[in-house]
């Protein structure tokens, strides 16, 4: 598709051609007509506006180019560098899999070492087929390939060539790291090899911009074992040809190595496995290049397969010659892989300050402790909390079954006292317990609570536990009874603690009993009210008592052996909910 | 009477070099964008042509060893030009 074309630029004006007569110089806009003086001064002006015209011009080329053209640019190489990757995997993979290395003007390329893409068929018209395609591929790659012999730069991994001949030195010396086509053909390891170099070029030791690549100088035959040639030899012909490096690794040299004052070439390929800092050599000079060659063959020899080293990690320390941190200058500057040391993490100086997080523990989540379900933590033993859900899921069909006004199935001893746990569970106050004249009846008084549609009826159990932690201070209180039958007295439910006293039953928050206080309103704000505005005759009248619903949930992690000094009361509370649901008048601030 | 041109157009110049001045580094930075990407265009052109005589080996390849019927080549290919 065709992109749509710009308007074409308004054609330039005739460009002024300088004449000897003076007569024939013609300026447009000028009034001929006028005496000099004047015409001069419109000369002066037309300059000044062209000047202008100019100088607006340049700006809106900078402006243009600022704004417009580099970001669409900046864009359009953003975009297309997932296409750039791909072409870059491709053309390696090529490369592996022909074994070939590819020439991209001027690069230096291995020879074909073997060509087997393409197997001659049988026959003499295949073959010349075959041939003619191979040669035409040769012919058109000359951009692709170079002749065998002049421009090799890598030695075929399986031979042993001596020295480079000074046409291939030459040749070495014209690409720079830094050309894109390097990029292009390099493997991932020497781009992250050349990344890391970029990082030490301001190391004392960096070379010179000038001796920018190394001289090459092929590893000695003598120290070739062959399965370490055929190891590399992918890696050989996806390197890029102006990274010179050594494919093969060689036994860590002894520290007398590194005094030879031989060619910086020959010495590095004799110690290929890892370049020192030049404080620990002695007049050698390297240069970032060979050092991120260097670098990576010691990253590709520690992830090479184990063809050549199948030994396990030796739990030998490294001897100090290998470790380049040690305080005694000699390194040798190997280092030792074999020992692979997991990166240090830095533990968290918590001394430093008090708020810092102990090591390991994750960052402390804001718990919002709601009121009342999590303030015990025990946990009631199973039978009991078996027996209390049993007797909540009975209590709970009952009461569907019958109706408000149910009575809990006497059980226990009659007048047990309430436990304080009661108030714990969050229950509201009732008001109606706290009179004193109405202690005997109120005690069974149920809190004829205004059924809200689709709330569920929640009743207090008046009945008061006298610390008998086999049942459930709810125990008493299952609607299941008869209803009729006079709840048991408590008599004593003013003995209890303030905080023993319920007008309702609340079991979590959140729940949809919640709903039910809005329309209490404000309750406890007349004796006579309730916190649902049931009036107190209504409660005396009524005789179911009240039950905790929803508490079952509670059940099982009620302790009844705890006692309630350990718990932590619901006045006892720091959380100004609690501090307010504890209060008998309770007023609701929604 | 020409001072005051002068100097306007003085002005002007100083405000034209400027300006050039500025034009000149971005024209480098457009100079570098525009030839990275002609690089990578010409990565994506070599891959290009590897695939393509990829495939043209690969045809030859499974024509010349009857694996697959020449007709079927000739159809693939001619398909690609």
């Amino acid at each position: 598709m065709p992109l749509p074309q710009p308007e074409p630029p308004k054609p330039l004006p005739p460009r002024w051609e300088p004449t000897r007569d003076p007569q024939d110089i013609h300026v447009p806009g000028l009034d001929t007509s006028a005496p000099v003086a004047e015409q001069i001064e419109q000369i002066e002006q037309l300059i000044t506006i062209k000047l202008q015209n100019m100088d607006e011009n340049f700006a809106a080329i900078h402006h243009l180019i600022t704004t417009r053209l580099l970001p669409a640019i900046k864009r359009y190489s953003v975009a297309s560098e997932p296409i750039r990757e791909a072409a870059r995997f491709w053309i390696s993979f090529f490369q592996a899999s022909a074994q070939v290395r590819m020439r991209m003007d001027g690069d230096l390329s291995a020879p074909d070492t073997s060509n087997d893409r393409t197997p001659t068929a049988a026959g003499d018209p295949d073959a010349t087929v075959t041939t003619a395609t191979t040669h035409d591929e040769a012919d058109d790659g000359q951009s692709f390939r170079t002749a065998q012999n002049d421009l090799s730069f890598q030695p075929p991994p399986t031979s042993s060539t001596p020295l480079l001949s000074r046409s291939q030195m030459r040749a070495m010396e014209g690409p720079t790291p830094e050309s894109s086509w390097a990029a292009s053909i390099e493997s991932p390891f020497s781009r992250l090899d050349r990344e890391m170099g970029s990082l030490r070029l301001d190391e004392p030791h960096a070379a010179p911009p000038s001796a920018s690549l190394p001289r090459f100088v092929p590893p000695k035959p003598r120290l070739q074992p062959p399965s370490q040639t055929k190891e590399f030899e992918f890696k050989d012909s996806s390197e890029s040809s102006g990274a010179a490096y050594s494919p093969i690794l060689r036994p860590p040299p002894t520290h007398a190595d590194t005094t030879n004052s031989t060619t910086n070439s020959s010495t590095a390929f004799e110690r290929p496995i890892f370049f020192p800092p030049p404080s620990s050599r002695k007049g050698k000079t390297t240069t970032p290049l060979r050092e991120n060659i260097f670098r990576r063959n010691l990253l590709l020899s520690a992830a090479a397969p184990p063809a050549s080293s199948a030994t396990p990690r030796r739990a030998v320390p490294s001897p100090k010659k290998k470790n380049p941190w040690s305080a005694q200058k000699q390194w040798s500057g190997i280092v030792d892989l074999r020992e692979q040391q997991p990166p240090e993490v830095t533990t968290y100086d918590s001394s430093d300050d008090e708020d810092a997080l102990p090591a390991g523990m994750s960052p402390p989540v804001t718990m919002r402790f709601t009121r009342p379900s999590d303030v015990r933590l025990g946990r009631a033993p199973a039978p009991l909390a078996a027996q209390r859900v049993s007797r909540g899921f009975i209590a709970d069909t009952a009461r569907k079954s019958v109706g408000r006004h149910l009575q809990p199935p006497p059980s226990g001893t009659p007048g047990r006292r309430r436990p304080k746990r009661d108030s714990i569970d969050g229950s509201m106050f009732d008001p109606a317990a706290t009179s004193s004249s109405s202690n005997a009846s109120s005690s069974a008084a149920v809190l004829d609570l205004p059924r809200t549609p689709g709330a569920p009826n929640y009743y207090y159990s008046n009945e008061q536990d006298d610390g008998d932690d086999e049942e459930s201070f709810w125990g008493e209180n299952y609607p299941g009874q008869d209803p009729n039958a006079p709840p048991p007295q408590s008599g004593s439910f003013s003995d209890d603690d303030s905080d023993d006293d319920f007008a309702g039953g609340v079991p979590v928050p959140g729940s949809a009993f919640d709903s039910s206080y809005d329309h209490a309103g404000g309750a406890g704000s007349e004796a006579t009210d309730t916190v649902f505005g049931a009036r107190l005759a209504q409660l005396q009248q009524t005789t179911a008592p009240l039950r905790i619903h929803g508490t079952e949930l509670l059940a099982e992690t009620v302790d009844p052996a705890a006692t309630d000094e350990a718990v932590p009361s619901v006045e006892q509370s720091p959380t100004p909910w609690a501090a307010g649901i504890r209060r008998p008048e309770y007023e609701f601030d929604v | 009477m020409e001072n005051p041109h002068t100097e306007r157009q003085a002005v002007l110049l100083e405000r034209m070099l400027k300006n050039l001045d500025k034009c000149h580094e971005a024209i480098f930075e457009l100079n570098r964008c525009v030839d990275s990407v002609c690089n990578a265009n010409a990565e994506i052109a070599v891959a290009a042509d590897l695939a393509q005589r990829y495939r043209k080996n690969v045809a030859y390849n499974l024509e010349a060893t009857g694996l697959v019927p020449s007709s079927d080549i000739e159809k693939r290919t001619s398909g690609d030009a």
